[in-house]
């Protein structure tokens, strides 16, 4: 049980102050990847084997007969032979760390929050990079179903777009900074329509 | 465990706590097995110095030459990389 502590403890620290240095955007992060340093270093400190005797494990079953006729020289063990240096702790280490980076990786897909505190992505900046729609914050006002039919949209400041639906399934549109019901809504049929990118651009 | 291990461990144990603490929600769950490897350790450690006293003597072995100097180039390396990278956003 200590040792899978152990070993998970020691990617989760290696992840992060690897991150922590390499995500690095000014000094100050990477001061607190330096402070963060040492924990690392303890950890793999208790990784790192220290040199004993490795555990050979054959991979054939000795039969001691009941009767050695001659024994002339001692015969090498085949695992001896094949993996002189096999650790058994080695594998279990493997094991460990795949199925750790394993976890990882699925929390990693699945939560965009633990990808912004590992590296120490601002929310707010992160928003502010991502496309802002120029509709944002419209909301359906009115609606005239006949042919060709209208849609008005209205947002919380007043200003205001009409989208106009002709019957060959062309969306026109027209907006307004204000007064939606006598400038906008009121003369819809004889405003100015045009395609979204020049209306909106 | 003699005293620089001593403060080798608090100080990582303080670290761990900190760093759970500070996390958001989620993470926090990832982070806890820190502390609680902390704690069982500290524990075992005060436990075994009341049962037989201070130890005088090493239970691990020694911090080799060649772990100092493999911890000093990773540190080194890092650190440089992380130098290089907010000289480049800057």
């Amino acid at each position: 049980m200590k040792k899978v502590l152990i070993y998970y403890n020691f990617i989760l620290v290696t992840i992060i102050t690897v991150s922590g240095f390499l995500g690095a955007t000014s000094i100050p992060q990477l001061l607190s990847a330096v402070i963060f340093f040492p924990l690392a270093v303890y950890f793999w400190l208790r990784v790192v084997p220290r040199r004993r005797q490795a555990l050979l494990i054959p991979d054939r079953v000795l039969v001691i007969p009941n009767v050695i006729p001659k024994v002339t020289e001692p015969e090498k063990d085949k695992a001896e032979e094949g993996h002189p240096g096999f650790d058994i702790n080695r594998r279990t280490f493997v094991k460990l760390i795949g199925s750790a980076g394993l976890a990882l990786f699925l929390f990693a897909m699945f939560t965009k929050k633990s990808q912004q505190a590992f590296f120490g992505k601002d929310p707010a900046a992160a928003q502010e990079s991502g496309i802002k729609h120029p509709t944002d914050g419209y909301t359906i006002a009115r609606i005239d179903d006949g042919s060709p039919a209208f849609y008005g949209f209205l947002n919380k400041e007043g200003s205001w777009f009409i989208m106009r639906e002709e019957s060959d399934g062309v969306y026109k549109y027209a907006k307004g900074a204000s007064d939606f019901l006598e400038a906008g809504w009121g003369t819809r049929d004889m405003l100015a329509y045009g395609e979204f990118n020049t209306v909106f651009d | 465990m003699n005293l620089f291990g001593k403060i080798f461990l608090y100080y990582s144990a303080i670290l761990a706590i900190f760093a759970t603490v500070s996390a958001s929600f989620p993470l926090q769950l990832i982070f806890l097995p820190l502390p609680i490897y902390f704690g069982w350790v500290i524990f075992s450690e005060v436990k075994n110095a009341r049962k037989n006293g201070p130890s005088k003597g090493l239970k691990h072995a020694p911090l080799g030459k060649k772990m100092v100097l493999v911890s000093l180039a990773i540190f080194l390396m890092l650190l440089g990389m992380g130098v290089i990278n907010i000289n480049k956003l800057q």
